[in-house]
């Protein structure tokens, strides 16, 4: 069955109520609409049913994003399992994924004044001549830290066999151009690690 | 008054009116779908105010209070059903806001299980797939509006960006998805 409404509440509105945005009169307004309106009240249930399978998929350690400090605590606050690693330009971090982690987190710092960066990985797969390379445009810089915060699924790092990983990152800035980094990340599968070496790759 | 078949293309004025009708003996079907209705929309309105938790007791109360109040005709325009039931969300709403007030047992059940006022949840895999279409700061965004429950202003403030852009980003981004889930008619991007 489907629905008309002649007047629909416009998306962005939408959005903004469910954010908790409106002032109390637009969000009354709103409200008063949407429990008479089966079209806009069916609008509305699918942002919440976007809201509840984003939270899902983040409890999931299914979501690669930039992201913020702040968002870290929040999800180790709602009990996810995190494993982090910092590293400032020219750095080198002994990194992993443990069986139980299930977001992988990394932060790239000396980003202070960036808003924006476009990121390049090259991984040199160890023992051959293969390289997997990536690359993410225009990911935002959380500015709280001046990090780059990237949250990625701890799956995909546990299905990584050992990789040597440099990452170059490149800013935009009036002046032009400007690049950071390299940062350089040396990954080994949880299952080639003795205690100790989990232990010195264990993150913050 | 018969309810109209089938009963889903029924108004919620008719539906409304059903019940009335139905008296004290009740107008089953009537009830069961006029629950299933306005349910949903009572989930939303709880959502935004109440702790999870307490979002299925908020449904219960407010559609046991509007079932009793149309069986014994207190309800006087049931063409503004929609009205009556949102003013009653309100009111429990500010009750169950209120230290203990949750405490009070039910003695009633809805006609229809709480399952049926709740939306279905999105299959993970294809959200995952629709949100790697995203731009990145697109997908930031998302990832701060809905898992961080961060305004636009907060959000701005944390990557940087001016309130009306993240909106922008916001809105732009959450359009892509819906279309990509196939959750309804495309909305125009702006």
């Amino acid at each position: 069955m489907t629905h008309d409404c002649d007047t629909p509440v416009p998306l962005t509105e939408l959005i903004a109520y469910h954010a908790g945005e409106l002032p109390v009169g637009d969000a009354e307004r709103i409200e008063a609409h949407y429990f008479g309106c089966a079209s806009c009240s069916e609008r509305l249930e699918t942002l919440s049913r976007l809201d509840t399978g984003v939270c899902a998929l983040v409890h999931a350690g299914g979501l690669m994003a930039g992201s913020t400090a702040a968002m870290v605590q929040h999800a180790r606050a709602r009990g996810i399992v995190v494993r982090e690693y910092r590293t400032d330009p020219g750095e080198h971090v002994q990194c992993t994924a443990g069986p139980e982690d299930q977001l992988l987190v990394t932060r790239y710092g000396g980003l202070q004044g960036i808003t924006s960066v476009d990121v390049n990985f090259r991984g040199a797969i160890m023992g051959t001549d293969q390289v997997i390379e990536m690359q993410m445009i225009d990911m935002p810089v959380d500015q709280a830290t001046g990090d780059l915060v990237l949250i990625a699924p701890a799956k995909l790092n546990q299905s990584f066999p050992a990789l040597e990983i440099e990452v170059r990152l490149t800013a935009a800035s009036p002046e032009g151009s400007r690049q950071e980094g390299p940062y350089y990340y040396h990954h080994r599968p949880w299952s080639l690690l003795d205690d100790d070496e989990r232990r010195r790759r264990a993150g913050r | 008054m018969p309810v109209p078949e089938p009963i889903r293309d029924t108004s919620d004025a008719e539906l409304a009116s059903a019940v009335i009708l139905g008296g004290a003996a009740g107008n089953s079907a009537a009830e069961a779908e006029l629950c299933r209705r306005f349910g949903r929309r009572v989930r939303l309105y709880g959502r935004r105010r109440l702790q999870d938790s307490a979002v299925d007791d908020l449904v219960q109360r407010v559609m046991l209070i509007v079932l009793a109040k149309l069986r014994a005709g207190q309800v006087d325009a049931p063409a503004r059903i929609d009205s009556f039931v949102l003013g009653t969300a309100r009111f429990v709403t500010r009750e169950l806001s209120r230290a203990g007030s949750r405490d009070a047992p039910l003695d009633q059940t809805m006609p229809v299980p709480l399952d049926e006022t709740r939306s279905d949840p999105l299959a993970v895999q294809s959200l995952s797939a629709c949100l790697e279409s995203l731009a990145g700061r697109e997908r930031s965004v998302v990832a701060l509006t809905f898992f961080h429950d961060q305004n636009a202003t907060e959000i701005g403030v944390a990557l940087g960006m001016e309130p009306g852009h993240v909106r922008i980003s916001r809105y732009r981004a959450i359009a892509r998805l819906r279309t990509c889930m196939g959750l309804g008619p495309e909305e125009v991007v702006a």
